[in-house]
């Protein structure tokens, strides 16, 4: 379903030229849950933007489904965004100025066909179900703890129905006891069908993933396909 | 990223910059206006013990008649110098021709006693001063330095020639120095070329003995001995004045309920006029200023924190107190204040270099107008202060607990903040404030410029007013007889279309003539004026009713009038007022004055539109001419030696001159309201700018999470126009009721056209700073956005 053929990303600044990914080829088939690991600066945010279509690739070729998708308009890209992918960062990016629910809403807002009041809410509240967050619906993000809070940011992530939910270090802001319980949600929502791509640097998590991807200075290390099943882990 | 970075560090260096240079240029021009011209001494000896006696005539109502002394009591007070005083000066003011020089032109003369000059100190370039008591002196003169350089090319020679001043010589025995500074006694442009001695003053023999006339051109200073009060010497000279003059018209029933006073005015209050109102007016609209500026600035300096907060949260780390930030921080607000201050002095001291020229005649003693160090040093300490009050407004809205966090959430977060609450209000704010002030702005400015338009808005090209000058020894009728053919000679060149036997209707006091109507005695008093029978064509002044003067009915001397639409709608309507008999002498039957004819209004500036009434009359040494082509005095001189050879011009003005002249306080006072209004507009336009830059960049995580979502810079756009207009609505209702509440003290009628103009005008403003705002934030890359930290990244 995602296909990155010899990705490369070089950042320019002034002084330095970083090549932050060389040669990247990565298939991800739906209902696949994978994780990218390796050290700090080696790639592996880069490598999800690029997946997110939030940056896009210095050179290579990346198709989504049918779309290629290696260049696109801002606008294509947030389209394809809206409807294909769901993200979940490190630092949760609620906006505090709203409720839970709109926060969760926010992604149907910005759909081309709109949905009606009543499907909204259904769909919300369906979502923060399954986060387990459905008594928390009108607080403001900030009167929730930390993995409440990446609750809210994955049913935000799911409430378009994503191809593809694309996790950066979801548990780098929290305790472990959250981190836990975070990890265990997410891993869930794979055996529920929902595809997965996450980045962590943590080899606990990365092993949770049937599929694991390393990373090293940019370098794509190999695929280990993991034994052992999520849940036992947990 | 960097040269992205550098240049928006420009944008808010060059905004405070600009802002602070332009508030200070103000203050610092008006706080050296204020302090050189009121609270600095005059450039005289002892200068705040010297007066002007003033010399008011009440009538039986106790009300001021006018202030002038007449001849004798003037001589009588200077022969008896009281012991009050200790010295006293008379000086007696003219305009003449000085005859000597080959183009004869006219220059203002000063016939004073010899103490004036050690009152005023006057230093002197060469020779000496008059010395010689009042009756004993010889013809002499001191020239100014200005008259000696332009009537007398600086000859190193001059001392005991001879000028000629209309019919009379005088030896130059003296020249001013380049720097005296003469008083201005008595109007804003006196410009005294040559000094005389008293006895030779131009007011005439018949004259001198009567204690009831009043010479306006004859006037008294003195200084007072030390340790006496100006208020002092005015009660008891007023008696002892008024008891002298009572005793000399006691036999007449005119004045017999009135009474007279000296007045000792400090010099001072009689040289700054009415200004120090203006000038404090000035020094609190600087105030105004600098209140809006710091604003504006400290919405700038809060945009610029939360930019740089990352930078404020690794020093937090790395172990700064919140002194040391507190430091770090004001160091570059310092720079920026000391960088406008800098500025601002060199540019107010080009500026008052321009005004010590461009505010004579506006302003008195604007040749003292300079930059004080004193108002250097006040600026200084305003300066600092701004730094301070700005870095107060920085601290207080970082929350210093919240900056080392800021670090280990990678940047979630912000640490810099102000409510949203608070930022509404600014928002609301600076929109009413703007919306307000550009309607004022508007208001104001359109009423002022259609003012001055209006004007004495007939047609003035190629017009002149040319004064004749003929000895006065010359008999009464030849006199009349010269100046006729002077007219005519003037009428017969190819150039001159057009000849009124009138003087200019510029500036011209608004004398009212007190009429009794025939018919039903009803006093009226419009303004008279005395022109010819041709005045009124001259002017094109249309013709509403009835007819113009006929030249023939007014050599045969018939009474006739015809007066403006002002006057006919007092009169009960233009048809009514027509054949309506007008005299000055009810008593009288062959008195009377027949209204002949209206014409339209002649609006004059600062003045409602009064009733004008003109009498013909054959005319004097005056004439107006119109011509084909702009023409100079020196055109006519040969053409009147031939009319007569005595036969000068005495002056010879333009008319669009005399306007622009006579309008030159309004024009000055308009342009610099408009001025400092625009100034006010242009910040509060920076201040919206800052204020869409600071709420834009605190959220500029919220934009990018809203586009990873799926949000297109169009939503973006959409969602924040919304917003933007709920705060105009706001802003609207307030201003709207700002507008009508103000609206009195500026004395103006609520416009409601005037006020849409400016709410459109800031609506329209405001959305496009806020979309370019927002266009230039959403041109960064996505995953800065989303990281707000990353902003400053490198
Ligand atoms: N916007 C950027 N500009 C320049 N260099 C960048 C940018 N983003 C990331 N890099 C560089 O690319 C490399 C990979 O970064 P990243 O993908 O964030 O690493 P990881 O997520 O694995 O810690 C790093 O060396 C980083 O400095
Ligand atoms: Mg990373």
């Amino acid at each position: 379903m995602i296909v990155l053929k010899n990705i490369n990303k070089v950042f320019e600044t002034e002084e330095l030229q970083t090549h932050a990914l060389r040669n990247i080829s990565l298939e991800i088939a739906k209902g696949d849950f994978i994780s990218i690991s390796g050290p700090s600066g080696c790639g592996k945010s880069t490598l999800l933007s690029i997946i997110g279509l939030i940056d896009q690739a210095t050179s290579g070729s990346y198709t989504i489904g049918a779309h290629d998708v290696t260049t696109l308009t801002l606008d294509q890209a947030a389209e394809l965004r809206n409807e294909h992918i769901g993200f979940v960062f490190q630092a949760f990016n609620l906006i505090d100025e709203i409720s839970v629910f709109d926060n969760v809403a926010l992604p149907l807002k910005y759909r081309p066909e709109k949905l009606s009041k009543a499907e909204v809410k259904l769909r919300v509240e369906y979502c923060l179900q399954k986060v387990g967050l459905s008594h928390r619906v009108q607080h403001k993000p900030n009167q929730l703890s930390g993995g409440q809070q990446q609750r809210v940011a994955i049913a935000r992530a799911l409430v378009t129905e994503p191809s593809i939910l694309l996790v950066d270090e979801p548990t780098g802001n929290l305790d472990s006891k959250s981190g836990d319980q975070v990890m265990q949600l997410i891993a869930e929502l794979h055996q529920q069908g929902t595809t997965v791509c996450m980045v962590t640097h943590d080899p606990r998590y990365a092993d949770m993933a049937p599929r694991q991807v390393k990373l090293f200075d940019g370098e794509l290390l190999g695929t280990v396909a993991s034994a052992q099943s999520v849940s036992q882990r947990a | 990223m960097q040269v992205f970075n550098l240049g928006r560090a420009n944008i808010y260096h060059v905004s405070v910059v600009t802002t602070l240079s332009c508030v200070f240029v103000v203050m610092l021009v008006a706080m050296g206006m204020l302090h050189s011209l009121y609270f600095s001494p005059l450039p005289y000896p002892d200068s705040e013990r010297i007066v002007k006696l003033e010399y008011p005539m009440f009538d039986e109502n106790g009300n001021e008649s006018s202030e002038a002394f007449n001849y004798p009591s003037l001589m009588y007070l200077y022969e008896h110098k009281p012991a009050a005083m200790e010295q006293l000066a008379m000086v007696h003011y003219a305009e003449q021709l000085l005859t000597s020089d080959a183009d004869a032109p006219q220059v203002e003369s000063a016939y004073v006693s010899p103490e004036w000059f050690s009152i005023f100190d006057m230093s002197l370039a060469m020779g000496r001063v008059i010395t010689e008591p009042v009756d004993e002196s010889s013809p002499v003169a001191v020239l100014s330095y200005q008259a000696w350089q332009s009537h007398f090319n600086g000859d190193p020679d001059i001392l005991n020639k001879t000028l000629r001043l209309d019919e009379r010589e005088f030896t130059i025995v003296g020249v001013a120095a380049e720097q005296f500074y003469e008083p201005n006694l008595k109007k804003l442009t006196h410009n005294t070329a040559v000094w005389l001695p008293w006895q030779y003053n131009l007011t005439s023999e018949e004259a001198k003995p009567y204690w009831w006339n009043r010479y306006a051109l004859n006037l008294m200073v003195g200084k007072l001995a030390t340790g006496v009060e100006h208020e002092q010497v005015s009660l008891s000279l007023s008696n002892e004045m008024n008891t002298l003059w009572r005793s000399k018209v006691s036999d007449s029933e005119y004045f017999a309920k009135w009474h007279i006073g000296i007045r000792a005015m400090p010099l001072k209050s009689i040289m700054l006029g009415k200004s120090p109102l203006l000038l404090f007016g000035m020094f609190v609209v600087s105030l105004g200023l600098l209140g809006i500026a710091l604003l504006n600035i400290s919405n700038l300096y809060l945009a610029r924190l939360s930019q740089i907060q990352r930078r404020l949260a690794i020093q937090a780390v790395v172990g700064a107190k919140i002194s040391d930030i507190a430091l770090m921080q004001w160091l570059p607000l310092l720079a920026l204040c000391s960088v406008s201050l800098v500025v601002a002095i060199g540019a107010s001291y080009v500026i008052c270099l321009w005004l010590q020229t461009e505010l004579v005649g506006l302003l008195p003693q604007a040749q003292l107008i300079s930059l004080t160090w004193q108002s250097v040093l006040a600026l200084a300490l305003v300066a600092l202060l701004t730094s301070w009050l700005l870095l107060l407004a920085g601290m207080s809205a970082i929350r210093f607990r919240h900056l080392t966090h800021m670090l280990k959430q990678s940047g979630k977060g912000t640490a810099v903040v102000v409510s949203a609450r608070v930022q509404r209000i600014m928002a609301v704010s600076q929109l009413s404030i703007s919306i307000i002030l550009t309607f004022f702005c508007f208001n104001v400015g359109v009423a002022a410029i259609s003012h001055l338009n209006n004007a004495y808005a007939v047609d003035l090209t190629n017009k002149y007013e040319v004064t004749f000058y003929a000895p006065d020894t010359m008999p009464r009728d030849e006199y009349q007889e010269v100046m006729r053919q002077a007219s005519e000679a003037l009428g017969n060149t190819a150039e001159v279309i057009a000849v009124s036997r009138s003087r200019s209707p510029i500036g011209q006091g608004v004398g009212t003539w007190s009429l009794q109507e025939v018919e039903t005695l009803e006093r009226v008093h419009p303004v008279g004026r005395v022109v010819d029978s041709g005045y009124l064509e001259f002017f094109s002044l249309p013709l509403l009713q009835g007819q113009f003067f006929d030249s023939e009915a007014v050599r045969r001397g018939e009474q006739q009038l015809i007066i403006n639409k002002t006057f006919a709608e007092q009169l009960g309507g233009e048809e009514k007022a027509l054949g309506k008999r007008l005299s000055f002498n009810i008593a009288d039957e062959d008195a009377a004055f027949e209204i002949i004819g209206v014409v339209a209004d002649l609006a004059v500036p600062g003045e409602p539109a009064l009733p004008h009434v003109y009498r013909a009359v054959q005319g004097s040494n005056t004439a107006l001419i119109k011509t084909k082509q702009p023409v100079t005095k020196s055109h006519f001189a040969a053409l009147l030696t031939q009319v007569h050879p005595a036969l000068k011009i005495f002056s010879f003005k333009s008319l669009t001159a005399q306007r622009e002249q006579y309008l030159l306080t309004d024009t000055l006072v308009t342009y610099g309201a408009l001025f400092i209004f625009a100034l006010a507009l242009l910040l509060v336009i920076i201040g919206l700018f800052g204020v869409f830059r600071y709420s834009q960049s605190l959220k500029a995580s919220y934009y990018g999470t809203k586009m990873v979502l799926g949000a297109k810079h169009s939503d973006l756009t959409r969602e924040d126009l919304t917003t933007h207009f709920k705060h105009i609505g706001i802003a609207l209702m307030i201003s709207l009721t700002g507008g009508l509440l103000l609206s009195p003290y500026f004395q103006q009628t609520f416009n409601v056209a005037e006020f849409s103009i400016a709410a459109v005008g800031i609506v329209l403003v405001s959305s496009s700073c806020l979309y370019f705002s927002l266009q230039q934030i959403l041109r960064r890359p996505l995953n800065a956005l989303i990281n707000p930290s990353e902003l400053v990244k490198g």
